[in-house]
């Protein structure tokens, strides 16, 4: 027992002694291993492009990068953590558009992103495709809409407030059209019931169903970022197509604890942007329908703020907020 | 019977011969009924939970429509329960030894707050990892057992420690935090 | 039937390199590893291996991930009969019997028969894929919210038929089950229900920690109020292996518990979950002695062992034939496709032939690395259990709390499951049972987000779930089930009251 307990004081005080020597200096940055919190469980998209991202900077910064999921709460704790972490640089996020800038509007959040995060970099901007279920029978953007008008569409969504519900809900609401929302638990039960006529279309991740479009089960109506995606060339943009003012994206960024020193934060955008030059990072990037960004701090957070004012009012048009 | 049996039964030995429960004091508290009663309890308790939740939603199922009925349904089997063992004899539930079980559960919850560290008001946990973490849930625990030897149980808790961090840290590579504060991580 | 035997052989010689063999060994080393360690999951580990397998050749890491798959489900029943904790849900069922087997001191003929019935399950299954993938991927479709909806109504009566004792106790259990799966965000509005702004419970309870807490800490705390009662199990061991006759009057639960599985597996959003729940009531109304059932039947582990592996196994056809992933471990694989540049799909099969039939033909091979793994393993399981219990459930409590941690890295988890355990051992006082708590937890969930979606798209209308021939079917089996359920124990309960007047 004496033993024991001579252990847990040591460590304690080690302990102590580390947090009272806390502000390492930013130039040996890093001098111990930082770890990049994500806000999904282990085995998500955002996940996935976490893992392939850290293990890019932990050679552009020379230190180890450990990536640590903290799931939960729509993504809100992994904001929570980070927020609530020294501003060192030796805790980071993953961020991307959901938690950043469209739950701002749905939920009561204690660590608001905008007020609480600094962005350091932009890591990838990610586009959606539309696509129409095999009992629809349409093959373009505007007989979509067309066929919407005449009859309320369902449309499935890999989840409430997700990615792909909210660029279905600017869908309806540019196009003026009323859609049904059937919400899922993630793209591949939403898929399924696409491909079984249970549902009508859906605006989803490349990944997920671009096996499907290059078989032709399912029809491509158009991917819903400003320029045509390369992995799909054929396929036009819904602007294109239909909606000229029409853009929705999924994005990824790297953010920190508001407060991080400037050299730090330069350090890591320097890191950032070497890691996206990496041609194998971008091919596995274009894989997941995303390109690699070159926003880097003021205007990564410029470009926040604009997609935040912009959800905001869609979030506000459909009525979505929880409580 | 009104000085709380119970209670004496809780600070027993278990390794010393059981001896025959007092009868109960109360039919109530026997088990078939306390069973009923404890569904009862749950029911009000998911109503109370679910007070604020709305009934009806674009779906016709608001998110309060299936919680409340569950509860009322669990209501009913609590009062179908006390009615379908009205007549049987009263069995007590035995002993609750809380005190046998009180290590395990501190172990536990010192394993949960120094892991990472944790915060209550001013007073604050820093992050022990799992070089601390382990061996206080393993030697706390063991602490329960009526036939521990304390010296056994340091040397277990020890060993246990190293075999986990290799195990989960390094074969599997969990990012679970090890020692910060003498490694980093 | 040729082309079937065809595309085998060809897989076969892509899954007999060297290479391939070793990738397949790995796999399901690691997957039977995680799979025995309480709250490590399959999910966790592939994802911290997608990156690894970057530098692989794709075939080589698909086999390789995919025997972790299998081997997690297969290491993870090792637990739940040694130990009674069942690490996932489809766990829980082998650990009714299959740990009062251990405690019989059969715990090397449970073992043993969880392996030879994944084998022989194992087997069928490559085989169902190979000839079957693309019509059974055609009956996954046909499950939509509304049939779903009636398919989860069946499987919850199917779980008063797990229960032993009392009914109404069951149906209690099962109710509770339902409302705990209720307590976190609504899927439909976002809107949190009970949850009392905790934080950890926005998202709803983990199933891990509910099984760990109720099973795994709740078993602690029961061996720690009654020793007496843990010690008569310790002293026996029993044989390792089943006799030739034992294997043969678990052939027909093997088999049918395979049928099961392989045909729930292919249902999208994880419906290999009710595959060794179906298997263990179709096994109970079989048996000419279900009143065992509970107590350490061989059938009631050997039958949903069996399913709970085709299962996993065929729930690989959606994500082979049209690259939808039916639960977390296949939405990996998607990943590690994609990472690897091939797409999953439909196109699959042609574009690289030798990807898809080697990967079918490895988890045969995979299977049979199982059993040599795990057969020589079992004479070490079952020593563990010799290990004095003062040292073997610190152990335990030390494992669950790393394996709770890890879950999201959060230790309010751990807290959580050890007030599960209070729980459990509060249900084992007052004899309620867990396991029909934890089915109508994990199919509570499924029931009703495909209640809601189903009224979505119907417009409210409830007649949706009659219209549809498929469940409207599976609404009346359901029926069916219950009043065989119901009705004798009525019967039986009356015949006491009129005795007893």
């Amino acid at each position: 027992m004496m033993n024991y307990t001579r252990r847990f004081m040591l460590g304690v005080a080690a302990a102590a002694l580390t947090l009272t020597s806390m502000p390492a200096m930013a130039q040996d940055y890093p001098s111990k291993p930082v770890t990049l919190v994500v806000s999904y469980a282990a085995g998500g998209g955002t996940d996935a492009i976490a893992r392939i991202f850290a293990a890019r900077l932990e050679t552009a910064l020379g230190g180890r990068v450990i990536v640590e999921n903290r799931p939960g709460a729509a993504a809100n704790i992994g904001t929570d953590v980070v927020a609530k972490a020294q501003p060192d640089g030796y805790t980071l996020l993953i961020g991307n558009q959901g938690p950043m800038v469209v739950n701002p509007h749905i939920f009561r959040l204690r660590n608001d992103p905008a007020e609480t995060l600094d962005p350091i970099a932009m890591i990838a901007d990610a586009q959606l495709v539309v696509v129409a279920g095999p009992s629809l029978k349409v093959d373009s953007m505007q007989a979509l809409l067309d066929k919407a008008r005449e009859s309320q569409l369902v449309y499935g969504s890999a989840g409430n407030a997700s990615a792909s519900h909210v660029a279905t809900l600017l869908l309806g609401q540019t196009a003026e059209v009323k859609l049904k929302h059937v919400p899922y638990k993630g793209a591949g039960p939403a898929i399924n019931d696409l491909l079984g006529g249970h549902v009508d279309f859906m605006v989803t991740t490349v990944p997920s169903v671009i096996g499907l479009i290059q078989d032709g089960t399912l029809k491509a109506l158009a991917v819903t970022g400003k320029d045509r995606f390369p992995g799909l060339p054929d396929v036009p943009t819904v602007a294109e197509a239909a909606l000229p003012t029409y853009s929705a994206t999924a994005w990824y960024g790297l953010l920190g604890p508001k407060g991080l020193p400037q050299e730090v934060r330069d350090k890591l955008a320097a890191a950032t942007q070497e890691a996206l030059a990496d041609p194998a990072f971008i091919e596995s990037l274009n894989k997941d329908g995303g390109v690699p960004s070159d926003l880097v701090g003021q205007d990564f957070a410029g470009f926040m703020a604009a997609e935040r004012a912009r959800w905001g009012e869609v979030v506000k048009a459909a009525d979505i907020k929880v409580e | 019977m009104t000085q709380g049996p119970e209670t004496i039964q809780v600070d027993l030995p278990a390794h010393e011969p059981a001896q025959p429960l007092p009868p109960l004091s109360s039919p109530w508290l026997g088990r078939e009924r306390l069973a009923g009663l404890s569904l009862i309890g749950l029911g009000l308790f998911a109503l109370y939970a679910s007070a604020d939740l709305p009934f009806a939603s674009e779906s016709g199922v608001g998110s309060g429509l299936l919680p409340r009925a569950l509860a009322l349904i669990l209501i009913a089997l609590g009062f179908v329960q006390i009615a379908v063992t009205w007549s049987d004899k009263p069995e007590s539930t035995g002993r609750w030894p809380v005190r046998d079980m009180l290590p395990v559960l501190i172990g536990v919850f010192l394993f949960a707050i120094t892991i990472r560290g944790y915060q209550f008001g001013t007073f604050e946990i820093p992050a022990l990892g799992m070089a601390v973490a382990t061996p206080l849930a393993t030697f706390l625990s063991g602490l329960a057992a009526k036939d521990m030897r304390i010296g056994e149980l340091v040397v277990f808790s020890v060993i246990l420690t190293v075999v986990c961090i290799g195990l989960f840290r390094y074969a599997l590579g969990l990012s679970l935090p090890v020692a910060p504060w003498l490694i980093g991580y | 039937m040729m082309a079937v035997l065809e595309h085998l052989g060809l897989g076969l010689a892509v899954a007999f390199t060297l290479q391939n063999i070793l990738f397949c060994f790995i796999g399901c080393l690691i997957g039977t590893l995680v799979g025995v360690l309480p709250g490590v999951g399959p999910v966790a580990t592939i994802s911290i291996l997608l990156p690894v397998t970057l530098s692989l050749d794709p075939t080589g890491a698909l086999i390789m991930l995919a025997g972790i798959y299998y081997g997690a489900q297969y290491g993870g029943s090792t637990t739940a009969i040694l130990v009674n904790i069942p690490g996932e849900a489809t766990a829980v069922v082998t650990a009714i019997d299959g740990h009062e087997m251990a405690k019989k001191g059969q715990a090397g003929l449970a073992l043993g028969l969880a392996a030879i019935g994944s084998f022989i399950a194992g087997t069928v299954a490559t085989v169902v894929i190979a000839a079957l993938a693309t019509p059974m991927t055609r009956l996954g479709l046909l499950f939509g919210p509304a049939e779903y909806f009636s398919l989860m109504i069946m499987g919850l009566v199917l779980a008063v038929v797990l229960a032993h004792g009392s009914l109404v106790k069951a149906l209690a259990m099962i109710v509770a089950g339902v409302l705990l799966s209720c307590v976190g965000a609504d899927m439909e509005t976002g809107r949190e229900r009970m949850t009392f702004d905790i934080y950890m419970l926005s998202d709803g309870i983990e199933f891990t920690v509910l099984a760990m807490g109720i099973f795994g800490f709740g078993e602690i705390f029961k061996n720690l109020a009654d020793p007496e009662k843990r010690d008569v199990m310790r002293n026996r061991i029993g044989r390792l292996l089943p006799t030739l006759r034992e294997l043969r009057e678990n052939f027909g639960a093997i088999l049918r518990g395979t049928g099961l599985g392989s045909v729930l597996g292919v249902l999208p959003g994880n419906g290999a979950i009710l595959a060794p729940f179906a298997s263990y009531a179709l096994e109970k109304r079989l048996s000419d002695r279900p009143q065992d059932f509970g107590s350490g039947v061989p059938q009631a582990v050997s039958g949903p062992e069996s399913a709970n592996n085709a299962g996993a196994q065929t729930s690989f056809i959606p994500l082979l034939t049209l690259g939808i992933p039916p639960n977390a471990v296949m939405a990996l694989m998607v990943g590690a496709m994609m990472i690897q540049g091939i797409v999953p799909g439909p196109q699959v099969i042609q574009n690289s032939p030798d990807l898809f039939w080697g990967l079918v033909a490895s988890m045969w091979i995979g299977n049979l690395m199982l059993v040599v793994i795990n057969l020589p393993l079992i004479g070490l399981w079952v020593k563990l259990l010799k290990v004095p219990y003062r040292l073997l459930f610190p152990a335990i409590v030390a494992f669950c709390c790393i394996g709770l941690f890890s879950i999201s890295n959060d230790g309010a988890q751990v807290i959580m499951a050890g007030i599960m355990g209070l729980v459990g051992f509060a249900l084992y006082k007052l004899q309620f049972e867990p396991a029909p708590l934890a089915l109508g937890f994990v199919l509570g969930r499924l029931l009703e987000e495909k209640l809601r979606q189903a009224l979505i798209i119907s417009d409210g209308g409830m007649g949706t779930f009659v219209t549809s021939p498929l469940s409207a079917a599976l609404l009346l089996i359901a029926l069916g089930a219950l009043a065989v359920a119901v009705l004798p124990s009525m019967r039986k309960s009356r015949e006491e009251i009129f005795t007893e007047a």
